[in-house]
Protein backbone atom coordinates (compact mmCIF):
# COMPACT_ATOMS: atom_id res chain seq x y z
CA UNK A 1 0.00 0.00 0.00
CA UNK A 2 3.02 2.28 0.51
CA UNK A 3 3.41 2.99 -3.46
CA UNK A 4 -0.24 3.06 -3.86
CA UNK A 5 -0.16 5.86 -1.03
CA UNK A 6 2.93 7.61 -3.09
CA UNK A 7 1.10 7.27 -6.29
CA UNK A 8 -1.78 8.94 -4.90
CA UNK A 9 0.15 12.00 -3.22
CA UNK A 10 1.96 12.31 -6.71
CA UNK A 11 -1.62 12.74 -8.34
CA UNK A 12 -2.87 15.39 -6.18
CA UNK A 13 0.25 16.94 -6.43
CA UNK A 14 0.29 16.93 -10.84
CA UNK A 15 -3.21 17.52 -10.54
CA UNK A 16 -2.81 21.18 -8.39
CA UNK A 17 -0.12 22.50 -10.27
CA UNK A 18 -0.98 21.54 -13.50
CA UNK A 19 -5.15 22.27 -13.06
CA UNK A 20 -4.06 25.46 -11.93
CA UNK A 21 -1.38 26.41 -14.48
CA UNK A 22 -2.38 29.10 -17.16
CA UNK A 23 -0.68 28.81 -20.47
CA UNK A 24 -1.79 32.20 -21.33
CA UNK A 25 -1.13 34.11 -18.40
CA UNK A 26 2.56 32.57 -18.13
CA UNK A 27 3.01 33.59 -21.98
CA UNK A 28 2.01 37.21 -21.29
CA UNK A 29 4.78 37.31 -18.26
CA UNK A 30 7.49 36.27 -21.08
CA UNK A 31 6.25 38.40 -23.45
CA UNK A 32 6.66 41.15 -20.71
CA UNK A 33 9.90 40.39 -20.38
CA UNK A 34 10.94 39.14 -24.05
CA UNK A 35 8.76 41.08 -26.15
CA UNK A 36 10.88 43.98 -26.40
CA UNK A 37 8.57 46.76 -24.44
CA UNK A 38 10.52 46.47 -21.00
CA UNK A 39 11.43 49.80 -21.37
CA UNK A 40 7.78 50.80 -22.02
CA UNK A 41 6.72 48.82 -18.93
CA UNK A 42 9.54 50.23 -16.55
CA UNK A 43 8.22 53.50 -18.01
CA UNK A 44 4.52 53.25 -16.72
CA UNK A 45 5.37 51.86 -13.61
CA UNK A 46 7.75 54.70 -12.95
CA UNK A 47 4.80 56.90 -13.63
CA UNK A 48 2.66 55.08 -11.32
CA UNK A 49 5.15 55.67 -8.66
CA UNK A 50 5.46 59.19 -9.30
CA UNK A 51 1.89 59.71 -8.88
CA UNK A 52 1.34 58.16 -5.76
CA UNK A 53 4.49 60.15 -4.54
CA UNK A 54 2.50 63.23 -5.83
CA UNK A 55 -0.42 62.54 -4.23
CA UNK A 56 1.14 61.42 -0.84
CA UNK A 57 3.31 64.83 -1.01
CA UNK A 58 0.97 67.12 -2.18
CA UNK A 59 -1.55 65.88 1.07
CA UNK A 60 0.99 66.27 3.33
CA UNK A 61 1.91 69.63 2.20
CA UNK A 62 -1.77 70.45 2.15
CA UNK A 63 -1.73 69.33 6.14
CA UNK A 64 1.54 71.53 6.68
CA UNK A 65 -0.28 74.78 5.50
CA UNK A 66 -3.39 73.75 7.49
CA UNK A 67 -1.32 73.41 10.48
CA UNK A 68 0.61 76.52 9.90
CA UNK A 69 -3.27 77.92 9.79
CA UNK A 70 -4.07 76.37 13.08
CA UNK A 71 -6.85 74.18 11.32
CA UNK A 72 -6.22 70.51 13.25
CA UNK A 73 -9.16 68.60 12.41
CA UNK A 74 -7.99 69.79 8.41
CA UNK A 75 -4.22 68.61 9.38
CA UNK A 76 -5.47 65.01 10.81
CA UNK A 77 -7.92 64.59 7.67
CA UNK A 78 -5.05 65.62 5.24
CA UNK A 79 -2.86 63.21 7.04
CA UNK A 80 -4.87 60.48 7.09
CA UNK A 81 -5.28 60.83 3.39
CA UNK A 82 -1.50 60.65 2.56
CA UNK A 83 -0.79 57.91 4.61
CA UNK A 84 -4.30 56.19 2.74
CA UNK A 85 -2.38 56.78 -0.80
CA UNK A 86 0.54 55.00 0.73
CA UNK A 87 -1.48 52.45 2.18
CA UNK A 88 -2.89 51.52 -0.95
CA UNK A 89 0.42 51.79 -2.80
CA UNK A 90 2.06 49.34 -0.87
CA UNK A 91 -0.33 46.88 -1.64
CA UNK A 92 0.63 46.94 -4.93
CA UNK A 93 4.74 47.35 -4.07
CA UNK A 94 4.02 43.84 -2.32
CA UNK A 95 2.25 42.07 -4.96
CA UNK A 96 4.26 43.15 -7.30
CA UNK A 97 7.77 42.08 -5.32
CA UNK A 98 6.26 38.67 -4.90
CA UNK A 99 5.16 38.45 -8.88
CA UNK A 100 8.65 39.81 -8.82
CA UNK A 101 10.50 36.83 -6.81
CA UNK A 102 8.24 34.41 -9.05
CA UNK A 103 9.44 35.65 -12.04
CA UNK A 104 13.40 36.02 -10.96
CA UNK A 105 13.04 32.33 -11.49
CA UNK A 106 12.15 33.06 -15.04
CA UNK A 107 15.84 34.31 -15.81
CA UNK A 108 18.86 32.34 -16.66
CA UNK A 109 21.24 34.47 -14.60
CA UNK A 110 20.48 37.82 -12.62
CA UNK A 111 22.04 40.77 -12.93
CA UNK A 112 23.23 42.28 -9.25
CA UNK A 113 20.98 44.06 -7.37
CA UNK A 114 22.44 47.12 -5.67
CA UNK A 115 22.51 46.82 -2.14
CA UNK A 116 20.13 48.17 0.63
CA UNK A 117 21.95 50.52 2.80
CA UNK A 118 20.88 52.31 5.91
CA UNK A 119 22.67 55.22 4.80
CA UNK A 120 19.76 55.34 2.61
CA UNK A 121 16.82 55.73 5.45
CA UNK A 122 16.07 57.83 8.38
CA UNK A 123 14.20 55.94 10.42
CA UNK A 124 15.62 53.17 13.06
CA UNK A 125 13.90 50.08 12.00
CA UNK A 126 14.45 50.46 7.78
CA UNK A 127 18.02 51.34 9.06
CA UNK A 128 18.09 48.09 11.04
CA UNK A 129 16.59 46.56 7.76
CA UNK A 130 19.04 47.65 5.74
CA UNK A 131 21.79 46.66 8.02
CA UNK A 132 20.19 42.96 7.66
CA UNK A 133 20.34 43.59 3.66
CA UNK A 134 23.57 44.96 3.38
CA UNK A 135 24.92 41.20 5.88
CA UNK A 136 22.76 38.89 3.65
CA UNK A 137 24.47 40.33 0.79
CA UNK A 138 28.15 39.31 1.93
CA UNK A 139 26.44 35.30 3.20
CA UNK A 140 24.63 34.61 0.27
CA UNK A 141 26.31 33.36 -2.95
CA UNK A 142 24.64 33.11 -6.10
CA UNK A 143 22.97 36.73 -7.58
CA UNK A 144 20.05 34.89 -7.67
CA UNK A 145 19.03 34.29 -4.47
CA UNK A 146 20.41 37.51 -2.84
CA UNK A 147 17.58 39.46 -5.61
CA UNK A 148 15.01 36.96 -4.19
CA UNK A 149 15.75 38.12 -0.93
CA UNK A 150 16.46 41.54 -1.41
CA UNK A 151 12.79 41.50 -2.91
CA UNK A 152 11.46 39.75 0.47
CA UNK A 153 13.67 42.55 2.32
CA UNK A 154 12.05 45.12 0.08
CA UNK A 155 8.36 44.06 1.06
CA UNK A 156 9.01 43.92 4.70
CA UNK A 157 10.28 47.21 4.61
CA UNK A 158 6.86 48.64 2.80
CA UNK A 159 5.43 46.97 5.47
CA UNK A 160 7.70 48.79 8.22
CA UNK A 161 7.43 52.27 6.78
CA UNK A 162 3.40 52.13 6.60
CA UNK A 163 3.54 51.53 10.57
CA UNK A 164 5.59 54.13 10.84
CA UNK A 165 3.50 56.22 9.16
CA UNK A 166 0.84 54.90 11.05
CA UNK A 167 2.55 55.47 14.70
CA UNK A 168 3.33 58.89 13.40
CA UNK A 169 -0.20 60.01 12.70
CA UNK A 170 -1.13 58.97 16.18
CA UNK A 171 1.18 61.78 17.90
CA UNK A 172 -0.66 64.42 20.19
CA UNK A 173 1.67 67.21 18.90
CA UNK A 174 0.60 67.74 15.59
CA UNK A 175 3.80 69.23 14.04
CA UNK A 176 6.19 66.19 15.16
CA UNK A 177 3.88 64.12 13.89
CA UNK A 178 4.12 66.13 10.72
CA UNK A 179 7.80 65.54 10.99
CA UNK A 180 7.83 62.13 11.85
CA UNK A 181 5.56 61.18 9.07
CA UNK A 182 7.27 63.00 6.78
CA UNK A 183 10.29 61.15 7.80
CA UNK A 184 8.82 57.61 6.97
CA UNK A 185 7.50 58.78 3.87
CA UNK A 186 10.61 59.80 2.74
CA UNK A 187 11.96 56.15 3.09
CA UNK A 188 8.66 54.99 1.85
CA UNK A 189 9.97 56.75 -0.99
CA UNK A 190 13.44 55.11 -1.05
CA UNK A 191 12.37 51.99 -0.68
CA UNK A 192 9.73 52.58 -3.85
CA UNK A 193 12.91 53.43 -6.14
CA UNK A 194 14.62 50.27 -4.97
CA UNK A 195 11.40 48.38 -6.18
CA UNK A 196 11.33 49.71 -9.42
CA UNK A 197 15.26 49.43 -9.99
CA UNK A 198 14.36 45.33 -8.78
CA UNK A 199 11.89 45.30 -11.48
CA UNK A 200 13.85 46.93 -14.18
CA UNK A 201 17.14 44.40 -13.50
CA UNK A 202 14.49 41.39 -13.57
CA UNK A 203 13.45 42.34 -17.14
CA UNK A 204 16.61 42.98 -18.28
CA UNK A 205 17.97 40.05 -16.99
CA UNK A 206 15.35 37.98 -18.12
CA UNK A 207 16.03 39.78 -21.69
CA UNK A 208 19.56 39.33 -21.53
CA UNK A 209 19.47 35.29 -21.30
CA UNK A 210 20.59 32.44 -23.40
CA UNK A 211 17.23 32.19 -25.40
CA UNK A 212 18.01 35.44 -27.16
CA UNK A 213 21.29 33.41 -28.66
CA UNK A 214 18.97 30.83 -29.75
CA UNK A 215 16.56 32.72 -31.46
CA UNK A 216 19.18 34.72 -33.23
CA UNK A 217 19.57 31.12 -34.74
CA UNK A 218 16.68 30.37 -36.00
CA UNK B 1 -21.61 -9.50 -24.90
CA UNK B 2 -19.24 -9.10 -21.90
CA UNK B 3 -18.72 -5.85 -20.61
CA UNK B 4 -15.44 -5.92 -20.56
CA UNK B 5 -15.16 -6.53 -24.10
CA UNK B 6 -17.45 -3.90 -25.26
CA UNK B 7 -15.39 -1.38 -23.10
CA UNK B 8 -12.65 -3.20 -25.01
CA UNK B 9 -14.17 -1.89 -28.49
CA UNK B 10 -15.42 1.13 -27.32
CA UNK B 11 -11.54 2.11 -26.31
CA UNK B 12 -10.49 1.13 -29.61
CA UNK B 13 -12.94 3.24 -31.36
CA UNK B 14 -11.48 6.26 -28.95
CA UNK B 15 -7.81 4.90 -29.75
CA UNK B 16 -8.84 5.44 -33.67
CA UNK B 17 -10.07 9.07 -32.91
CA UNK B 18 -7.07 10.39 -30.65
CA UNK B 19 -4.33 8.85 -32.93
CA UNK B 20 -6.88 10.72 -36.17
CA UNK B 21 -7.25 14.04 -33.80
CA UNK B 22 -2.98 14.09 -33.61
CA UNK B 23 -2.52 13.83 -37.07
CA UNK B 24 -5.70 15.92 -38.19
CA UNK B 25 -4.47 18.95 -35.99
CA UNK B 26 -0.83 18.53 -36.52
CA UNK B 27 -0.11 17.63 -33.01
CA UNK B 28 1.67 13.89 -33.75
CA UNK B 29 4.95 15.29 -33.81
CA UNK B 30 5.05 17.11 -30.30
CA UNK B 31 5.24 13.56 -28.37
CA UNK B 32 5.98 10.94 -30.35
CA UNK B 33 6.66 8.44 -27.28
CA UNK B 34 2.73 9.34 -27.16
CA UNK B 35 2.34 8.21 -30.50
CA UNK B 36 4.13 4.92 -30.25
CA UNK B 37 2.21 4.42 -27.18
CA UNK B 38 -1.05 5.05 -28.58
CA UNK B 39 -0.29 2.87 -31.71
CA UNK B 40 1.25 0.04 -29.25
CA UNK B 41 -2.28 0.36 -26.93
CA UNK B 42 -4.46 0.10 -30.32
CA UNK B 43 -2.34 -2.64 -31.48
CA UNK B 44 -2.48 -4.65 -27.85
CA UNK B 45 -6.21 -3.75 -27.67
CA UNK B 46 -7.05 -4.78 -31.17
CA UNK B 47 -5.38 -8.44 -30.57
CA UNK B 48 -7.39 -9.27 -27.72
CA UNK B 49 -10.19 -8.29 -28.49
CA UNK B 50 -10.34 -10.06 -31.89
CA UNK B 51 -8.19 -13.25 -31.50
CA UNK B 52 -8.79 -13.53 -27.40
CA UNK B 53 -8.46 -17.28 -27.41
CA UNK B 54 -4.98 -16.31 -28.66
CA UNK B 55 -4.38 -12.97 -27.45
CA UNK B 56 -6.34 -12.58 -24.21
CA UNK B 57 -3.96 -14.84 -21.67
CA UNK B 58 -1.53 -13.48 -18.69
CA UNK B 59 1.67 -13.60 -20.68
CA UNK B 60 0.78 -11.64 -23.30
CA UNK B 61 -0.71 -9.09 -20.69
CA UNK B 62 3.04 -9.25 -19.23
CA UNK B 63 4.72 -8.39 -22.31
CA UNK B 64 2.02 -5.82 -23.36
CA UNK B 65 2.54 -4.13 -20.08
CA UNK B 66 6.52 -4.35 -20.03
CA UNK B 67 6.30 -2.28 -23.67
CA UNK B 68 3.81 0.17 -21.87
CA UNK B 69 6.25 0.71 -18.77
CA UNK B 70 9.35 1.71 -21.26
CA UNK B 71 6.77 4.06 -23.39
CA UNK B 72 5.23 5.86 -20.58
CA UNK B 73 8.84 6.48 -19.22
CA UNK B 74 9.79 7.49 -22.59
CA UNK B 75 6.75 9.98 -22.60
CA UNK B 76 8.00 11.61 -19.44
CA UNK B 77 11.32 12.01 -20.25
CA UNK B 78 10.03 13.39 -23.85
CA UNK B 79 7.15 16.08 -22.05
CA UNK B 80 10.44 17.23 -19.70
CA UNK B 81 13.17 17.32 -22.34
CA UNK B 82 10.75 19.15 -25.07
CA UNK B 83 9.41 21.65 -22.47
CA UNK B 84 13.05 22.50 -21.16
CA UNK B 85 14.48 22.73 -24.26
CA UNK B 86 14.67 26.57 -24.30
CA UNK B 87 14.88 27.05 -20.24
CA UNK B 88 18.42 25.77 -19.24
CA UNK B 89 18.10 26.48 -15.84
CA UNK B 90 14.57 24.51 -15.29
CA UNK B 91 16.22 21.44 -17.54
CA UNK B 92 19.18 21.87 -14.99
CA UNK B 93 17.07 21.97 -12.33
CA UNK B 94 14.99 18.80 -13.46
CA UNK B 95 17.84 16.63 -14.44
CA UNK B 96 19.00 17.11 -10.54
CA UNK B 97 15.63 16.12 -9.16
CA UNK B 98 15.58 13.02 -11.91
CA UNK B 99 19.26 11.83 -10.37
CA UNK B 100 18.05 12.26 -6.88
CA UNK B 101 14.87 10.11 -8.13
CA UNK B 102 16.68 7.62 -9.87
CA UNK B 103 18.97 6.94 -6.66
CA UNK B 104 15.97 6.31 -4.44
CA UNK B 105 13.93 4.55 -6.88
CA UNK B 106 16.88 2.30 -7.85
CA UNK B 107 17.56 1.97 -3.78
CA UNK B 108 13.71 1.38 -2.56
CA UNK B 109 13.46 -1.24 -5.69
CA UNK B 110 15.99 -3.25 -4.40
CA UNK B 111 15.04 -3.27 -0.87
CA UNK B 112 11.42 -3.84 -1.73
CA UNK B 113 12.52 -6.91 -4.42
CA UNK B 114 9.95 -10.00 -3.71
CA UNK B 115 12.07 -12.86 -2.94
CA UNK B 116 9.62 -15.32 -2.21
CA UNK B 117 7.27 -14.95 -5.62
CA UNK B 118 10.32 -15.01 -8.88
CA UNK B 119 6.59 -16.41 -11.20
CA UNK B 120 4.87 -13.21 -10.36
CA UNK B 121 7.85 -10.69 -9.68
CA UNK B 122 6.59 -8.81 -12.56
CA UNK B 123 3.14 -8.11 -11.33
CA UNK B 124 4.87 -7.54 -7.83
CA UNK B 125 7.15 -4.51 -8.99
CA UNK B 126 3.98 -2.89 -10.79
CA UNK B 127 3.01 -0.46 -8.36
CA UNK B 128 7.12 0.48 -8.21
CA UNK B 129 7.65 0.91 -11.45
CA UNK B 130 4.05 3.10 -11.89
CA UNK B 131 5.41 5.06 -8.59
CA UNK B 132 8.73 5.94 -10.45
CA UNK B 133 7.07 7.03 -13.50
CA UNK B 134 4.38 8.97 -11.73
CA UNK B 135 6.91 10.57 -9.78
CA UNK B 136 8.88 11.70 -13.42
CA UNK B 137 5.70 13.16 -14.03
CA UNK B 138 5.68 14.96 -11.12
CA UNK B 139 8.75 16.07 -10.98
CA UNK B 140 8.23 17.87 -14.50
CA UNK B 141 5.14 19.22 -13.60
CA UNK B 142 6.84 20.93 -10.51
CA UNK B 143 9.54 22.12 -12.33
CA UNK B 144 7.04 23.67 -15.16
CA UNK B 145 4.92 25.61 -12.36
CA UNK B 146 8.21 26.65 -10.36
CA UNK B 147 10.03 27.80 -13.73
CA UNK B 148 6.75 29.50 -14.93
CA UNK B 149 7.09 27.13 -18.14
CA UNK B 150 4.31 27.42 -20.81
CA UNK B 151 3.79 23.82 -21.38
CA UNK B 152 1.91 22.73 -24.61
CA UNK B 153 -1.17 22.17 -23.83
CA UNK B 154 -1.34 18.52 -25.74
CA UNK B 155 1.44 17.86 -22.89
CA UNK B 156 -0.40 19.13 -20.23
CA UNK B 157 -3.04 17.27 -21.36
CA UNK B 158 -1.32 13.70 -21.06
CA UNK B 159 0.27 14.96 -17.81
CA UNK B 160 -2.97 15.55 -16.21
CA UNK B 161 -4.91 12.55 -17.74
CA UNK B 162 -2.21 10.24 -17.33
CA UNK B 163 -1.33 10.27 -13.25
CA UNK B 164 -4.79 9.65 -12.27
CA UNK B 165 -5.51 6.59 -14.64
CA UNK B 166 -2.09 4.97 -13.07
CA UNK B 167 -3.39 5.83 -9.40
CA UNK B 168 -6.21 3.91 -10.43
CA UNK B 169 -3.99 0.60 -12.28
CA UNK B 170 -1.62 0.61 -9.62
CA UNK B 171 -4.67 0.00 -6.95
CA UNK B 172 -6.30 -2.19 -9.48
CA UNK B 173 -2.92 -3.92 -9.75
CA UNK B 174 -1.96 -4.24 -5.91
CA UNK B 175 -5.48 -5.41 -4.63
CA UNK B 176 -5.41 -7.58 -7.17
CA UNK B 177 -1.96 -8.97 -5.83
CA UNK B 178 -3.28 -8.98 -2.23
CA UNK B 179 -6.71 -10.90 -2.97
CA UNK B 180 -6.22 -13.22 -4.89
CA UNK B 181 -7.88 -14.47 -8.77
CA UNK B 182 -11.14 -14.33 -7.22
CA UNK B 183 -11.30 -9.95 -7.17
CA UNK B 184 -9.51 -9.86 -11.06
CA UNK B 185 -13.13 -9.23 -13.07
CA UNK B 186 -13.78 -6.37 -10.96
CA UNK B 187 -10.72 -4.74 -11.03
CA UNK B 188 -10.42 -5.45 -14.70
CA UNK B 189 -13.56 -3.65 -15.45
CA UNK B 190 -12.46 -0.89 -13.04
CA UNK B 191 -8.72 -0.26 -14.72
CA UNK B 192 -10.72 -1.17 -18.74
CA UNK B 193 -13.41 2.19 -16.97
CA UNK B 194 -10.70 4.23 -15.75
CA UNK B 195 -8.78 3.55 -19.78
CA UNK B 196 -11.51 4.19 -21.76
CA UNK B 197 -12.03 7.74 -19.59
CA UNK B 198 -8.33 8.54 -20.24
CA UNK B 199 -8.28 7.52 -23.89
CA UNK B 200 -11.38 9.67 -24.23
CA UNK B 201 -10.29 12.56 -22.90
CA UNK B 202 -6.72 12.11 -24.72
CA UNK B 203 -9.27 12.03 -27.66
CA UNK B 204 -10.92 15.01 -27.00
CA UNK B 205 -7.44 17.26 -26.49
CA UNK B 206 -5.99 15.96 -29.39
CA UNK B 207 -9.47 16.97 -31.23
CA UNK B 208 -9.33 21.05 -29.57
CA UNK B 209 -8.52 24.03 -31.55
CA UNK B 210 -4.93 25.76 -30.39
CA UNK B 211 -5.48 28.42 -28.28
CA UNK B 212 -4.23 31.99 -29.61
CA UNK B 213 -1.79 33.59 -27.34
CA UNK B 214 -1.47 37.44 -27.37
CA UNK B 215 2.21 37.53 -27.64
CA UNK B 216 4.84 39.00 -29.57
CA UNK B 217 6.36 36.72 -32.70
CA UNK B 218 9.39 37.24 -30.21
CA UNK B 219 8.33 35.68 -27.55
CA UNK B 220 6.52 33.12 -29.41
CA UNK B 221 10.00 32.61 -31.45
CA UNK B 222 11.91 33.05 -28.21
CA UNK B 223 9.88 29.94 -26.08
CA UNK B 224 9.27 28.10 -29.69
CA UNK B 225 5.41 27.69 -28.84
CA UNK B 226 4.60 25.66 -31.57
CA UNK B 227 1.42 26.59 -33.04
CA UNK B 228 0.68 29.54 -30.83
Amino acid sequence: MFWVGLVALSTIAVCVLLGRHDRAAVAREWDMMLGGRASEHIRSLERTCELDHLMADDSWQAASQALKADDRPEVVRLLDLSYQVLEAATVNRRVRLRAVRVCARMAAAMAPAPPLLPVHFETTELRTLAGVATLLQHILVSAHERFVVQAHLLALGFVLALRAMRRARGGRDLATALLRFDVAKMDWRSLDEAHVEMVRILLLSAAASPRDVAVARL
Amino acid sequence: MDSRLLIGHAVKVVLVAALAGLYARGRSGRCRAMVAYLWAALLGNALTTFWPDIFFNYAFWLRRQALFDVLKLLIGVEIAVRAFRVFPGARATWERLLAASVVVATTLGFWFLPRDEPSGAFLAQQPQIIAATVWLFTITALVIVHYRIPVDPWHRAILLAFVPYLLVFTTAVTVMKNLGVSIHPAMGFLDSSAYLVLIGYWAQAAWRREESLEISPATRRALQLEGA
